[in-house]
C-alpha cells in the first residue's frame, strides 16, 4: 500500500495537485488548516499553513513550502521561486509580519513538502541551511514522498479507517487500470464498502469522503501515468454519486459536520470535473475536427463498438458541459465571460464530434436516448447556432427510418452486449418487432423535432409510428417517491414509466402530455439533487443508472411562449380494432 | 458409310443377304458410343439397298432399333426414297391408310417426295401427321422455286396453335438457311407474321434462330426475333435460359441494340424476379463485344434499379475491387447535372467495385468543367477514397500526368492523404478501446461465424464429392506411403503444403459508420434523373 502511495505522490505533476490532498492529510492528523492559497498567490513564501500536534503532541504552527516531484538543486536554488528563496521569505517577512496573534507563541515547523525523493545533491545544501536557521522555537522538516505516504497511512488511510478488504479493492483497482471496467468494478466495491462503513454518523462520513477523495486522486494519477484515463473518469462518476448519497440526509441542517460534508462533496465534484477535463482536452478535443478519427481510434472491426463508445463519450462530454453550465449559472458577472467562452467551446466541440463521427447520428441502443437528451439540453442551454442541433435531430430520424426499413443497424431496446453484437439477427419482421417493442428515443426525438419546427422530420416519425413501429410502445420515465433512496447508488428499480406516448404528425399531443405529467411529477422536484439546486448530480445519476432524462427536466425548454395546452384538449382519441373512435 | 454401301452392293448382286442382319444377335447390344459409326454404316446399307418397301419398314428398325440415345437412322432411308418415287408414295399411302408401322418413316418419306400437294394432304390430317408434314417441309430440296412455294405454304399455316407455329418457324428457318438467301424476303414475311403470335414454344424457336441460323439474321429478322423474345415467359427458368442464349447470339451477330433493348425492357418491368445474373450468356457476350462499359453507363443513367442493381455481375469476379471501365467522351455527351447524376449513381451501384466506380468518375473528370470537376473530386474522396483507400488510391495514382483527369484526381488524392494523416495523428486512445469482455464476446461470435461459413463452404465444395477429406494436424509436408500396383516396394510420396489466402478491401465506412454508408448509397441509388 505504501508503495502505491509513494508512486502516486511521486507522479503528482503540479504543485496544485499536492495542494489538493494536503488538507485532508493534515486534517486526518488532527491539524486545522489555516488557509489554502489560490493559484499564483503566496503568503511570503508560505504555500500552506496549519496548526496541529507534532510527534510529541505539542501544538505547533506548520508552514509548508510545496514543490512537485523530486527536490533538486535547481528547485532549491531557483530564483525567484526556489525553495531557499521561499524559506528566506518566511524567515524575514512572514514570521515577522504575518503570524496571527493567537499563533505567535506556538513553536514553528517550516516544512519543505514534495511528493518525490529527497535527492542527495540538494540534501547537503538543505542540511546546511536548516542547521543554520534552526532555533529552539523554530525547526525545519522535510516532508518527502515517503513521509507523506506514511502520513497518509497513519492518517486518513490508516488501518482502522481503511481496513484490509477496502485496501484490497483499492489495490486491485489500481492494478487493473489497463482493463478499466475491471478497475472500476473494484473501485465500485471500495465505494460500496466506504458507504457501508460511513453509516449515519457525520464524522465517519467525513472520513469516508476524504478516503474516497484521496483514493480517486491516486487512481487518477496512476491512470494518467498509464496513459489510460478511462477508469478514473468512470470512477469519479461513482465517487460523486456516492458522496452525494452520503451528504443528502444532512442537507438543510446547519452544522459544522454538514459544512465539512459539503466541502468534501465539493472536492470530489471538482476532482471529477478535473479528471474529465483532462480526458476531454487531451484525448478528445484535439481530434474532434478530424473526420472519423475518434471513430477509428476505437480500434475495432465492429461498428457496434464504435457506436457504443462514441455515445458514451458524448454523454461524458455533455455532462462536463452541463457542469460548466451549472457553474456559469452561479458565477458572478466577472467570471461569466470565461465560462461562457468555455461553454461555447464545449458545444462547438460536441457538434464537431457528431459531424465528424457520423455513427453518432443514430444510437444502436435505445438507452443512449439519455445521452441524446443531455446533448440537446446542453445545446439549448447554451443557445448557439440553432441549425447544428436541428440538423442532428433530422439526420437521426432519417437514419432511423432507413435503418428500420432496410433491417440495418437500427435502434433497439436490447442492452446486453452479446445480444447487440449479433443485432440484427435476421431481416424478418418478427425479429424487428421483437427488438423494437419499446422506445424512449422516438418520443424524445418527436418532442424536440416538433419544438424545433422540423415538420418533415415529424412527418417521418409519424409515418414510422404508423408503419414499422406501429407495435412499439413509446415511453419515458419519471421518478417517484422511491427514487430518492435508489437514485444515486442504484439498487432497486424505481420510478414510473409513462407509456404509449402519442407520436403523431401534430406533435402537440405528445408535448402537452409530457408537460402535464411533468407538472404533476412532484417526486422529481423532491429529489435532493434537484431541490438543492445541484441538478447536474441528478443528471449524472440518471445517466449512471441508464434511465431516460425525465421530461420534467427539459419540457419547459420546448414550451412555446404561450405554454402547452391542457392534454385533454388535444388528446389523441383511442382507436379500437374496428377503426371506430 | 462406304462399308454400308459396299454391303448394299453385294446384297443387290445377290452375293449376300443383308436381311440376315435383322436377326443377328451381335447387333442387339452395342454401347452408346458405338452408335454413330454403326448408324453411319446402316445409312450406307439402306441408301442403295434393293428391297421392297415392306421389307425396308421391317429391316431398318430390326437392324438399328431406336433407343433412349437415338431414333432410327433415316439419312440413308431418305436417299432410298428419293431414288424411286414409288417408295415414298407407297409409304405415304400406307400412312394415309392408317398403317402405324410406317409412322416413323412418314416425315422422311415426305421430305424425299418434294411434293407440296402430298404434304398439304398430311397437314390437313392434323395431329401428328400434320407435325410430321410440317417438319418435312423444312427438309425438302432447295431446287427451283420449291423453297419459295414451301415458305408460302408454311406462312399460310400460321395460326393460333403454338406448337404448330413453333414447327413452322423452325421449318421455315431451315428452308431459308438451305436456300442460300434466295427466299429471304418470303422468310422475313413469315417471321414477321409469326412473331406477334408467338406462344412459349414459338418463342423458344425464335430464340434458336440467332443460334442455329445466324446467317439469316437481317435487321428485319432481328426485329421480329426481338419482338417474339419480348413475349418470353419470365417465370419459366428454361425459357429465360433460352432467351439468354438467343440474346447472346443476337449480340454476336451484330444486333447489339436489339439485345440490349430486350434486356433493358425485361429488367425494367415489374412482376418477375429476374436480375442481370439470370443473363450470364448475354453478359459475357456484351463484354466480349466491347459494349459492356457503354451499356453500364446507359443503364446507370436510366436509374432503373433492376438494371443497375446487379450490374457488378458484369464485372470481373476475380478482381474484388473491379477493373477500370473504358468510357469515351462520346459516351458522356451529357449536361452537367446528368454528369453528376451519373457519378452518384456509379458510386451507389458500383460501390462494391470501387475501382470501376472510380473509373466512371475519372471519365467524367476528363470532360467536366471546373465546377463539375470539383464536385466529382469531392465524390472521389467521399465515399470512394474514404472507404477504399488502398485500391482506389492505387488506381488514381496510376493515371499519367497527361491524363485530362489528372488534376481532379490529384485533388481527391491530396484530400485523402490529409484525411489519412488525421487518422494517423490520433495514435492509440486506450480509453476508447472495447472492454476485455466485449472483445471476448466478439471473438466468440466471430469464431462461430467462421466455423459456420467454413462448414457451409466445405459442404458446397465441388471437391467434396471428388476427394475424401483428411485433416493434417502438424507439419508443413505430408508423407504418404503408397502401396504398389503390382509387385514391388511401396513408394513414399511427399507433398508440400502451401498456404492459400484471399484478401479484399472492406469498405472502411462499414466499420466507422455502417448506417451512414448504406444510407448514402441508398440516396444515390434512389435519386431521380434531373429533368
Amino acid at each position: 500500500m505504501k508503495l502505491l502511495l509513494r508512486e502516486y505522490l511521486g507522479a503528482l505533476r503540479e504543485r496544485g495537485e499536492l495542494d489538493a490532498i494536503l488538507p485532508d492529510l493534515l486534517s486526518a492528523l488532527g491539524h486545522t488548516v489555516l488557509w489554502r492559497p489560490g493559484v499564483g498567490t503566496t503568503q511570503h513564501g508560505v504555500d500552506f499553513a496549519s496548526v496541529g500536534p507534532d510527534e510529541n503532541g505539542r501544538r505547533t504552527l506548520y508552514l509548508f513550502v510545496i514543490k512537485a516531484g523530486d527536490l533538486t538543486r535547481a528547485d532549491w536554488s531557483a530564483t525567484p521561486q526556489g525553495v531557499q528563496a521561499s524559506l528566506d521569505e518566511i524567515l524575514y517577512v512572514f514570521l515577522k509580519t504575518r503570524v496571527r496573534p493567537e499563533h505567535k507563541k506556538l513553536p514553528v515547523a517550516i516544512c519543505i513538502c514534495f511528493g518525490g525523493d529527497y535527492l542527495e545533491p540538494v540534501q547537503l545544501l538543505a542540511t546546511g541551511y536548516i542547521e543554520q536557521h534552526t532555533t529552539s522555537t523554530r525547526r525545519y522538516e522535510i516532508w518527502h514522498g515517503d513521509h507523506l505516504a506514511n502520513a497518509l497511512l497513519s492518517g486518513v488511510l490508516r488501518e482502522d479507517l481503511l481496513p484490509k478488504p477496502l485496501r484490497s479493492s483499492f489495490q486491485k483497482a489500481l492494478a487493473m487500470l489497463d482493463e478499466p471496467d475491471v478497475a472500476v468494478h473494484h473501485f465500485g466495491r471500495l465505494v460500496a464498502q466506504l458507504l457501508e462503513r460511513a453509516a449515519a454518523e457525520p464524522k465517519a462520513k467525513i472520513a469516508a469522503l476524504r478516503q474516497l477523495y484521496i483514493a480517486l486522486w491516486v487512481l487518477y494519477v496512476w491512470a494518467r501515468d498509464a496513459e489510460n484515463l478511462e477508469a478514473p473518469c468512470k470512477a469519479s462518476e461513482l465517487a460523486v454519486l456516492a458522496s452525494w448519497e452520503m451528504v443528502r440526509p444532512h442537507l438543510g441542517k446547519k452544522s459544522k459536520a454538514t459544512d465539512a460534508l459539503l466541502r468534501g462533496v465539493d472536492q470530489v465534484i471538482k476532482l471529477h470535473i478535473r479528471i474529465n477535463e483532462s480526458f476531454l482536452e487531451s484525448r478528445v478535443f484535439p481530434h474532434a475536427d478530424k473526420l472519423h478519427a475518434l471513430s477509428l481510434a476505437v480500434g475495432t472491426r465492429r461498428s457496434l463498438d464504435i457506436n457504443l463508445r462514441l455515445f458514451d463519450l458524448l454523454g461524458r462530454l455533455t455532462m462536463q458541459g452541463l457542469w460548466l453550465l451549472y457553474l456559469f449559472q452561479r458565477a458572478t458577472e466577472g467570471d461569466k465571460g470565461p465560462l461562457k467562452t468555455q461553454l461555447d467551446r464545449y458545444v462547438d466541440r460536441m457538434f464537431a464530434l457528431i459531424a465528424n463521427n457520423p455513427s453518432l447520428c443514430l444510437p444502436v441502443k435505445d438507452e443512449h436516448a439519455t445521452e441524446v437528451a443531455l446533448a440537446l439540453i446542453l445545446w439549448s442551454g447554451v443557445a448557439v447556432d440553432a441549425d447544428d442541433g436541428r440538423a442532428w435531430i433530422a439526420e437521426m430520424v432519417g437514419r432511423l427510418g432507413f435503418a428500420l426499413k432496410s433491417h440495418g443497424l437500427y435502434t433497439c431496446h436490447l442492452s446486453d452486449y452479446a445480444d447487440l453484437a449479433v443485432h440484427p439477427v435476421s431481416s424478418d419482421e418478427a425479429y424487428r418487432q421483437e427488438v423494437t417493442q419499446a422506445s424512449t428515443l422516438v418520443p424524445l426525438l418527436a418532442a424536440w423535432a416538433h419544438a424545433a419546427g422540423l415538420d418533415e422530420t415529424v412527418a417521418v416519425l409519424d409515418h414510422l409510428a404508423k408503419t414499422v413501429l406501429a407495435h412499439c410502445s413509446f415511453q419515458t420515465w419519471l421518478p417517484d417517491a422511491t427514487s430518492e433512496d435508489a437514485l444515486y447508488i442504484g439498487g432497486a428499480t424505481h420510478g414510473a414509466a409513462l407509456t404509449d406516448l402519442p407520436v403523431t404528425a401534430e406533435g402537440v399531443p405528445l408535448l402537452a402530455l409530457l408537460a402535464e405529467e411533468a407538472k404533476n411529477n412532484a417526486s422529481f422536484h423532491q429529489l435532493s439533487a434537484i431541490r438543492s439546486g445541484m441538478w447536474p448530480v441528478a443528471l449524472m445519476a440518471f445517466r449512471a443508472q441508464r434511465l431516460p432524462i425525465p421530461p420534467t427536466f427539459w419540457i419547459d425548454i420546448l414550451a412555446p411562449a404561450e405554454g402547452f395546452p391542457p392534454y385533454a384538449d388535444v388528446a389523441v382519441p383511442m382507436q379500437l380494432n374496428d377503426g371506430q373512435d | 458409310m462406304e462399308a454400308g454401301a459396299r454391303c448394299a452392293k453385294l446384297h443387290n448382286a445377290g452375293e449376300l443377304d443383308a436381311r440376315r442382319l435383322m436377326h443377328d444377335p451381335a447387333l442387339a447390344n452395342h454401347e452408346s458410343w458405338q452408335l454413330f459409326p454403326f448408324h453411319s454404316f446402316v445409312d450406307g446399307v439402306v441408301a442403295d439397298l434393293d428391297i421392297s418397301v415392306d421389307e425396308m419398314i421391317a429391316f431398318l428398325p430390326a437392324v438399328a432399333p431406336p433407343s433412349q440415345d437415338s431414333g432410327l437412322p433415316l439419312g440413308g432411308f431418305k436417299r432410298w426414297c428419293q431414288a424411286d418415287a414409288r417408295r415414298w408414295a407407297a409409304i405415304a399411302g400406307e400412312a394415309k391408310a392408317g398403317n402405324a408401322t410406317v409412322t416413323p418413316f412418314v416425315s422422311v418419306a415426305l421430305q424425299a417426295s418434294d411434293d407440296l400437294d402430298l404434304i398439304s394432304e398430311f397437314i390437313h390430317l392434323g395431329g401428328s401427321d400434320r407435325a410430321m408434314a410440317i417438319h418435312a417441309l423444312g427438309h425438302l430440296s432447295t431446287t427451283g422455286d420449291l423453297p419459295d412455294r414451301t415458305l408460302t405454304l408454311l406462312q399460310s399455316l400460321l395460326g393460333e396453335e403454338d406448337q404448330v407455329n413453333a414447327d413452322l418457324v423452325f421449318s421455315a428457318s431451315w428452308v431459308c438457311d438451305h436456300a442460300a438467301g434466295r427466299v429471304q424476303s418470303a422468310y422475313e414475311r413469315l417471321i414477321a407474321k409469326a412473331a406477334p403470335l408467338a406462344g412459349p414454344k414459338t418463342v423458344k424457336e425464335f430464340a434458336r434462330i440467332p443460334q442455329l441460323f445466324s446467317k439469316l439474321l437481317t435487321p428485319a429478322i432481328a426485329a421480329s426475333v426481338a419482338s417474339a423474345l419480348d413475349r418470353t415467359d419470365l417465370d419459366d427458368a428454361n425459357a429465360v435460359a433460352n432467351l439468354d442464349q438467343g440474346l447472346r447470339q443476337l449480340l454476336r451477330s451484330g444486333f447489339e441494340k436489339q439485345a440490349i433493348d430486350i434486356v433493358s425492357r425485361i429488367l425494367s418491368t415489374e412482376g418477375h424476379a429476374l436480375t442481370l445474373s439470370d443473363f450470364d450468356d448475354f453478359g459475357g457476350a456484351l463484354k466480349a463485344a466491347g459494349l459492356r462499359d457503354q451499356t453500364m453507363v446507359r443503364w446507370l443513367l436510366s436509374g432503373e434499379p433492376a438494371l443497375c442493381r446487379e450490374m457488378t455481375s458484369l464485372l470481373d469476379v476475380m478482381r474484388s475491387e473491379g477493373s477500370p471501365l473504358k468510357i469515351t467522351d462520346d459516351d458522356l455527351a451529357l449536361s452537367d447535372e446528368d454528369l453528376m447524376y451519373l457519378c452518384r449513381k456509379s458510386a451507389g451501384f458500383l460501390f462494391s467495385k470501387p475501382v470501376s466506380a472510380a473509373s466512371i468518375l475519372v471519365a467524367v473528370l476528363r470532360v467536366a468543367n471546373a465546377q463539375v470537376a470539383d464536385q466529382v473530386s469531392a465524390l472521389l474522396f467521399d465515399p470512394l477514397l474514404t472507404n477504399f483507400p488502398g485500391s482506389v488510391t492505387r488506381y488514381l495514382e496510376s493515371l499519367p500526368r497527361t491524363d485530362r483527369a489528372y488534376a481532379g484526381s490529384r485533388a481527391a488524392l491530396e484530400r485523402s492523404q490529409s484525411y489519412e494523416d488525421d487518422l494517423s495523428s490520433v495514435g492509440r486512445l486506450r480509453e476508447l478501446a472495447p472492454s476485455e469482455e466485449q472483445r471476448q464476446t466478439q471473438h466468440r461470435i466471430e469464431r462461430e461465424e467462421h466455423r459456420r461459413i467454413s462448414k457451409e463452404a466445405s459442404d458446397k465444395s465441388i471437391f467434396a464429392r471428388i476427394f475424401t477429406k483428411k485433416l493434417v494436424l502438424h507439419g508443413r509436408k505430408v508423407r504418404s506411403v503408397v502401396p504398389p500396383l503390382g509387385s514391388g516396394a511401396p513408394r513414399v510420396m511427399e507433398t508440400e503444403l502451401h498456404g492459400q489466402s484471399y484478401s479484399y478491401e472492406l469498405a472502411r465506412g462499414e466499420i466507422a459508420d455502417t448506417v451512414g454508408v448504406h444510407y448514402q448509397l441508398f440516396r444515390f441509388k434512389r435519386e431521380r434523373r434531373p429533368t
